[in-house]
């Protein structure tokens, strides 16, 4: 039963004002702005359906596969394992090899971006003083940032489909793996600022006003991406409620400078500067595994869910996380690694070693976690370019 | 005429029906507000937390499953932008809340006033979980499930608010006497 203060505190409470007219009118406008449009409806269920027909012709390929690989014998979960072996890298294409049907590689140095694909050996597009670019998956689309502006291009045509006026110069964009929405770090003049918007360019939150310059993550399923806040924390942000996570600070790293999430699963790999990577299951609260590799400017990048790769200064490190303990292989390159990124089918690298006279950016297979050379071993230089680059392959 | 379902206008919003979208938000907006205003402790940031969880809330309406209830899907909504905001600027109520709330309950009674007063002098987690409580009439349950604690959590502060409450009125009290 309730005692008296309580009753009080409900007569009390319920006759607190309400909203202000002014400010409910404000809010109402802004979201009926908000609502998306019925074809932007039609568009997402038309993705949905896609997707769930991809999935379902992947799971049945791949369950097929599974099947005549086995002799039609399903492997057991944790069998024996026996001597290991590596089956993921096989020895590295041969010189001629080109791209695969289909992908795309594309390089942005000194404000330009040069696509590469297997019909096209580098082409560079119109666009200059870019300080922000990234391909869609599958590279139907490309989003730009340049001046205060991000402006969305269709690549086979060079047409622009949308222009954003933005507060700040963008300095990095990413598109979430299902293309519906971009992930972006401004520079304004308070610091770095990170949004998300739609792949329509509608729809603009922002996230934080006090980020980090640090490329921001999406997380596998597009409803979360993970940056890094002005302080140091790493935070994990919900794109659909708006819940921020922040992240416990994880095996030392005080000054995470490029976050990964894997392709699968919730975890997310956070690096420094002294060769420190964590991977913190942002799902669950257990403690995150260390990994410690050489030092430099690191750049993240998965081949699989288990299987990490980690450059910084003129090393390649492979940690494959599988079981209790890490695996771990280092190569050398012959230059300082500046960019990074896995091919869509997670088979082969591009990577961009900066020289003195600019970066090169080559094709190969990962390392070997057990066996192969103690160096990597580039493939044929596809491109050269002049000052900072970074790389994607979509 | 029977009225439309939360689920029917949903449908028709997302169809591109305005009237649907405007009069979900008429139907959900002083209560919104009210509980951002309620995590927050202040009008200026419950206008910018309740417009932004109804843009969010808006813009992801074609992923919301209609059959499930909207009003506690906003809510999350609502409190999740709260204790961002809150976290973010670590602003959590001070003094000049209590001076607003004064002026804005200036006609009422003098112990309404004081004890309004003495609701906004609550440490955050304490007063969230008495105004969810007793300005929202939310039951306990839905304070845990909103504020993601367990319901012994939102007990313990809603018990250890009244009796910061009790405390407060008894100095009070004894000042007079």
């Amino acid at each position: 039963m309730p005692s008296e203060l309580e009753r009080r505190l409900e007569r009390v409470l319920a006759a607190a004002p309400g909203p202000d007219p002014v400010a409910s009118d404000r809010a109402r406008r802004a979201a009926l702005e908000a609502l998306p449009s019925p074809a932007d409806v039609r568009r997402t269920r038309r993705r949905r359906a896609a997707l769930l027909v991809a999935a379902c012709l992947a799971a049945f390929v791949s369950g097929g596969v599974t099947l005549a690989a086995t002799g039609a014998h399903l492997p057991v979960v944790n069998p024996d394992p026996g001597p290991q072996h590596d089956t993921r890298t096989g020895p590295p294409p041969p010189a001629s090899a080109g791209l695969p049907a289909g992908t795309s590689i594309w390089a942005v140095a000194g404000g330009r971006v040069t696509v590469i694909t297997k019909a096209t050996p580098a082409r560079a597009l119109p666009g200059r003083r870019i300080t922000a670019f990234a391909a869609s998956p599958g590279s139907l689309y490309a989003v730009e940032g340049r001046g205060a502006t991000l402006r969305a291009i269709e690549t086979r045509t060079q047409r622009v489909v949308w222009r954003r006026r933005l507060d700040g110069r963008p300095v990095a964009a990413v598109w979430s793996p299902f293309p519906i929405r971009i992930a972006y770090v401004l520079r304004t003049r308070a610091g770095f600022t990170v949004g998300d918007l739609w792949g329509t360019g509608t729809h603009r939150f922002t996230v934080d006003v006090h980020a980090a310059p640090v490329v921001p993550a999406w997380r596998w399923d597009s409803k979360a991406l993970a940056y890094v806040t002005a302080g140091g924390a790493v935070v994990v942000h919900d794109v659909i409620g708006g819940a921020n996570r922040v992240l416990p600070r994880a095996c030392g790293i005080h000054r995470p400078v490029a976050i990964a999430f894997a392709p699968a699963g919730e975890v997310l790999a956070v690096a420094d500067r002294a060769g420190r990577v964590a991977l913190v299951d942002t799902a669950a609260s257990h403690a995150p595994r260390c990994l410690t590799g050489p030092a430099g400017s690191p750049h993240l990048a998965w081949l699989g869910r288990d299987d990490l790769l980690a450059a910084a200064g003129s090393s390649l490190t492979r940690y494959a996380i599988a079981g209790p303990e890490a695996k771990a292989r280092t190569v050398a390159a012959s230059l300082p690694i500046a960019g990074l990124d896995v091919s869509p089918d997670r088979g082969r690298i591009a990577v961009l070693l900066r020289g003195p006279s600019g970066a090169t950016l080559v094709v190969t297979t990962p390392p070997r976690l057990h066996g192969g050379p103690p160096a990597l071993t580039p493939g044929p230089t596809l491109l050269r370019l002049r000052g900072p680059a970074q790389v994607q392959w979509r | 005429m029977r009225a439309p379902t939360d689920g029917e206008l949903v449908v028709r919003a997302r169809q591109g029906s305005r009237d649907a979208a405007a009069e979900l938000f008429a139907r959900h907006w002083p209560r919104a507000w009210r509980m951002a205003r309620a995590v927050t402790g202040r009008r200026d940031m419950a206008d910018d937390v309740a417009q932004d969880a109804f843009e969010r809330a808006f813009a992801a309406l074609s992923r919301f499953d209609e059959r499930r209830p909207f009003e506690p899907w906003l809510n999350r909504i609502v409190v999740n932008r709260s204790l961002d905001l809150l976290r973010s600027e670590r602003r959590l109520v001070g003094i000049d809340s209590v001076e607003r709330l004064e002026g804005e309950w200036r006609d009422a009674a003098a112990e309404d006033r004081e004890l309004l007063q003495a609701v906004s002098g609550l440490s955050p987690q304490r007063r969230v979980a008495i105004v969810l409580r007793y300005g929202l009439g939310l039951p306990p349950a839905e304070i845990a499930e909103l504020l993601g604690l367990p319901v012994g959590t939102v007990h313990s502060r809603l018990a250890r608010g009244l009796d910061d409450l009790r405390g407060l009125e008894k100095e009070r009290d004894a000042e007079r006497a």
